[in-house]
């Protein structure tokens, strides 16, 4: 809306008010009827409360420097035509306007715009002139020029021109009927709105006493004419009015902007009446507080207003509050002396922003009235007396109302927009925690889920720098598990992710101090609280390195502290660092905060605790291969014996005919050795359980061990078996502190290891040789053992194959425990014992080592082992060991 | 009992000697006579041989498996129809046994009446 629409209005002018081609009709017309030479018509003007006169006509032959061509026969026509159109009162003003139009065609009758007496433009006060006179005696005169001369310019002489001398004055004042207020219903302004003046030159031609009250009559009529007038222009006016509120408010809704919409008001409310100065005052119910947003003081703006308006209380203005919202009426104010209590009473609405207004003539305060509520004031006063009509205050009235309601509407609008766009905000916010809480809830890996959380949190209440602080088991302190840093302060942290294991290690470096720490206290009693320098530096005091140069490095002002619990139990603290602001959260932040958070609490757990379960899961899992894989291979390890047994006992029973002694023998030796076999592989399979997960420390039965019986026992229970040669170089003073029966075990599995895996005629050569420890190689040595000066003395022994040699991946392989061998199922490591997994054991735990020392395929493999030597025993104990 | 075909001879496949001997004790006793092979290389290089076998076949051996054996003969037609393979299988691995195509299984542990059961439609 432009205030163009109101620039179109020109202001009430004097043509306007008072329409002076149809006067200039009516005066012609007047001085034709009443067969006057001349006359003037002088009309009241408000601006300066005195009669003016507007125009001056006179006969054109009597004026010697106008020419004219009107004739008396003209004039007679004029006067009886004239005659008849004014008595006729039934005909209608137009159709009568339209007749004197006509009837003036011949210009007989001419404006003198410089006469000599009663000029265009003169004023008169009342009772100044004979103009002034008739205006205040307010009736029709009719006055000889000397007795004139005597009674109005006695003082001195005025030359009056000599061809246009006149002789008689009738001078009627012109008033509107009371019959004409009364149906306009309003109160009567000035009664008279002009005095008509008629004069004669000719002295034989003199007015008549009935000419005063036709006079009268016919100054009626001009004032009803200048009233009809008047309110066809005020009809238009309203019309435009009406136009304009409708424009005012079919504008607003769409697009306010109050600095436009007050300078609307203001064109429109100067544009129907007269204002020095104004004022608009807002009352806002939700802040209980009063706004000044427009004043003009006498014409001059406030321009300050718009941008800073004036703040009240409704305390400190009482007055305004009583008049708009306990009274809510329009208050209209005359503050002449007449009334000197309503400038008292009123004092308070007439000063303040718009100046000082006690001064003027007229305030009218307009209240801005939503249903039942006010919202707020217009506040108009005007220098006049009785500025405002009853009718024009209808009119602003209706203004204020239409512009409350735009106001209003307005800001229902903006408040619906704002509610809108909150709401949309909310949404999204709402579905990017929802999103975040899925994603929190979706991820069962605890670090990747910490590290989610913080980015989460970061990103959603737009912090620089989030961490979360688990809670140590032992509840001393708070570790930090995850850290989303925007500044780039702690990237060197998060850049190394990748490496698990390194970033959570520099993580965790991160502690701050717990039990007994003011943190303890806080998050006991707060769902939320707010660390301050102060409070960081105690904590900082308490902390060691790495939570100092947290606390201290990244200058923390403020940090939103979140206690993060499931269900009471504190899981940590999720710490939200400003760094950079000293920043308090919005309610629907920390509401959205400790919303993820109770979720996260319960996701953490959730992660922990598949964690736990994986753990457990996967511990089991090893578990249940093991055993499968232990199953399988004892189950054949078991199987081979079993079918020697259930074999040879078959035959002889099927052939007890037809075998010999011998065969017999040999089939039970056979047996015996099977059964000997299973014996051996039951009492292995136990030690193996024993050595399971819980790596029972063995029991052994140490003593001295002559190294060559072990090897020949086993090398003579493995040859029933085997096709290869076993050939021993072993002294026989080699005396070993160890259970012979382990190393007997040892030695099988070795020979039965080697036989397996060479060709029938490949040899198989077992070698012992007494040294010390200094003289193994490297990297078979336990160098404590040497440094503390003592060089061990020990036996060595070496078993060598032809075999087909072991390929380098299975040479770390074949020590582990035998059940988890990846190819144990087609390369099992079968006989009496089972593997090489169970010989290191027996070995280590007797102090030795035993090493794959070298394996070539195709050529064979050498294992080594050595234990601790001692001196060969007395006699009597090598005979009871060697039986 | 000596009246066996003799176009078919028997190989007994195993890496255990144990296993090697009472199989050829027990044979011997019903008048075959037998070759050994100790892995399923071994049985490989007697197979491609010009001679008929009847091979007991372990599963479970070092160098080359039972089950690797059998995939190669599977593989040489000329290989699977000349020779017929009784596997000797524990019960833990029997469906995995019956996987491959193999003529028979002599379930261990088993007794001298189910070698002779096993062995008379091939050999008799």
């Amino acid at each position: 809306m432009s205030t163009a629409i109101w620039g179109e209005h020109e202001p009430l002018t004097a043509v306007e008010k008072y329409p002076l081609p149809l006067l200039k009709k009516l005066l012609q017309e007047m001085i034709r009827q009443f067969g006057a030479t001349g006359g003037c018509m002088a009309l009241y003007d408000e601006s300066v409360g005195l009669m003016n006169i507007r125009m001056h006509l006179r006969l054109r032959n009597t004026d010697p420097t106008l020419v004219g061509n009107s004739t008396d026969g003209d004039t007679a026509s004029f006067r009886r035509r004239v005659t008849i159109d004014l008595s006729n009162p039934s005909s209608s003003t137009t159709g009568r306007m339209k007749h004197i139009s006509q009837s003036l065609d011949s210009d007989s009758i001419v404006s003198v715009e410089k006469s000599a007496f009663f000029p265009v433009g003169a004023t008169y006060s009342s009772g100044q002139d004979l103009i002034g006179y008739t205006w205040r005696k307010n009736e029709p005169l009719i006055i000889r020029h000397e007795d004139y001369l005597v009674s109005f310019q006695s003082t001195e002489q005025k030359s009056f021109p000599q061809d246009t001398t006149p002789e008689w004055y009738l001078c009627a004042p012109i008033q509107i009927p009371e019959l004409a207020f009364d149906a306009l219903n309003r109160r009567r302004p000035t009664a008279v709105i002009g005095v008509v003046l008629l004069y004669q030159t000719n002295y034989a031609i003199a007015f008549q006493q009935k000419h005063r009250f036709e006079a009268q009559q016919f100054s009626e009529r001009i004032a009803l004419y200048i009233l009809n007038d008047q309110l066809r222009h005020l009809h238009l006016r309203t019309m435009d009015y009406m136009q304009g509120l409708q424009q005012i408010s079919t504008a607003f809704p769409t697009a306010v902007k109050l600095s436009n919409l007050v300078e609307d008001v203001y064109q429109f409310v100067t544009n129907v009446v007269d204002v020095s100065s104004m004022l608009l005052t807002f009352y806002d119910r939700d802040t209980r507080k009063i706004y000044d947003v427009f004043a003009i003081d006498s014409g001059k703006r406030n321009d300050l207003l718009l941008e800073q308006p004036v703040v009240d209380t409704p305390d400190s203005r009482p007055v305004w509050w009583r008049v708009t919202q306990e009274e809510k009426r329009t208050l209209l104010l005359t503050l002449d002396s007449q009334e000197p209590e309503n400038y008292s009473k009123y004092e308070e609405l007439l000063k303040g922003t718009w100046g000082d207004q006690s001064r003027t003539e007229t305030f009218l305060l307009l209240p801005m009235k939503m249903f039942t509520r006010v919202v707020g004031s217009l506040c108009l006063t005007s220098s006049h007396t009785d500025a405002y009509s009853p009718e024009e205050i209808l009119i602003l009235e209706t203004m204020v109302q239409i512009i409350t309601v735009s106001i209003e509407n307005a800001k229902l609008y903006d408040r619906s927009r704002q509610s809108l766009l909150k709401a949309k905000q909310r949404e999204e916010s709402l579905a990017a925690m929802y999103s975040a809480l899925q994603v929190i809830s979706t991820v069962l890996h605890v670090t990747e889920l910490l590290q989610k959380f913080v980015e989460t949190v970061a990103n959603l209440v737009q912090a620089e720098m989030c961490t979360f602080f688990q809670l140590s088991t032992d509840e001393q302190e708070l570790v930090a598990q995850a850290i989303y840093d925007t500044t780039g302060q702690w990237r060197d942290v998060n850049q190394s992710t990748n490496k698990d294991e390194k970033h959570n290690d520099l993580i965790e470096m991160i502690r701050l101090p717990f039990k007994g720490s003011i943190l303890e206290h806080l998050v006991e009693d707060e769902t939320f609280f707010y660390l301050d320098s102060t409070m960081v530096e105690e904590l900082a005091q308490a902390s060691a390195e790495g939570g100092v140069i947290f606390l201290r490095e990244t200058h923390i002002q403020k940090m939103l502290m979140i206690p993060v619990r499931y269900q009471m139990e504190i899981v940590g603290i999720l710490a939200i660092h400003t760094p950079h602001s000293n920043r308090t959260f919005r309610p629907e932040e920390l509401g959205a905060l400790l919303a993820i958070s109770g979720q996260a609490a319960s996701a953490i757990r959730n992660a922990q605790l598949f964690e736990q379960i994986q753990e457990a899961y996967a511990e089991l899992q090893h578990m249940d291969k093991l055993k499968d894989e232990f199953i399988v291979t004892a189950s054949h390890e078991l199987r081979t014996p079993l079918s020697a047994i259930s074999g040879y006992s078959s035959l002889l029973k099927r052939q007890s005919g037809r075998i010999t002694p011998q065969q017999i023998l040999r089939f039970a030796t056979k047996i015996g050795s099977a059964t000997q076999q299973l014996s051996d592989l039951v009492s292995n399979m136990t030690e193996a359980a024993k050595m399971g997960a819980l790596d029972k420390k063995l029991e052994l039965q140490l003593g001295p061990v002559q190294l060559l019986t072990a090897a020949e026992m086993a090398a003579t229970m493995l040859s029933i078996n085997i096709e290869q040669k076993i050939t021993l170089h072993i002294a026989d003073d080699i005396w070993l502190q160890c259970d012979a029966m382990r190393l007997r075990q040892v030695m099988t599995n070795l020979l039965d290891n080697a036989a397996k895996y060479s060709p029938p005629d490949g040899r198989i050569i077992v070698t012992g040789s007494a040294t010390t420890l200094s003289k193994l190689p490297e990297d078979q040595v336990d160098y404590a053992q040497i440094a503390e000066g003592f060089d061990l003395p020990v036996a060595l022994v070496r078993v060598c194959d032809e075999g087909e040699g072991i390929t380098p991946d299975d040479q770390q392989k074949i020590f582990e425990k035998f059940v988890r061998a990846s190819r144990s199922l087609t390369t099992p490591i079968r006989g009496s014992g089972l593997g090489l997994y169970i010989c290191r054991r027996y070995i280590e735990a007797m102090g030795g080592r035993l090493w794959l020392e070298q394996s070539i395929p195709g050529e064979g493999s050498v294992f080594s082992f050595y234990l601790p030597c001692i001196d060969p025993p007395i006699e009597k104990s090598m005979d009871d060991e060697s039986e | 009992m000596n009246q066996n075909n003799q176009t078919r001879k028997i190989l007994v496949v195993d890496d255990d000697p144990v296993i090697r001997d009472m199989m050829a004790d027990i044979l011997e006793f019903e008048g075959y006579s037998i070759t050994i092979a100790r892995n399923g290389s071994e049985a490989l290089q007697l197979l491609r041989s010009g001679e008929e076998y009847l091979v007991f076949l372990d599963i479970m051996m070092p160098v080359m498996s039972g089950r690797e054996l059998c995939a190669l003969i599977e593989a040489d037609p000329h290989l699977r129809e000349r020779h017929r393979i009784i596997l000797m299988s524990a019960m833990d691995n029997l469906e995995e046994a019956a996987t491959l195509e193999v003529d028979a299984i002599l379930q261990k542990p088993f007794v001298v009446d189910d070698v002779i059961d096993i062995l008379e439609p091939y050999m008799g």
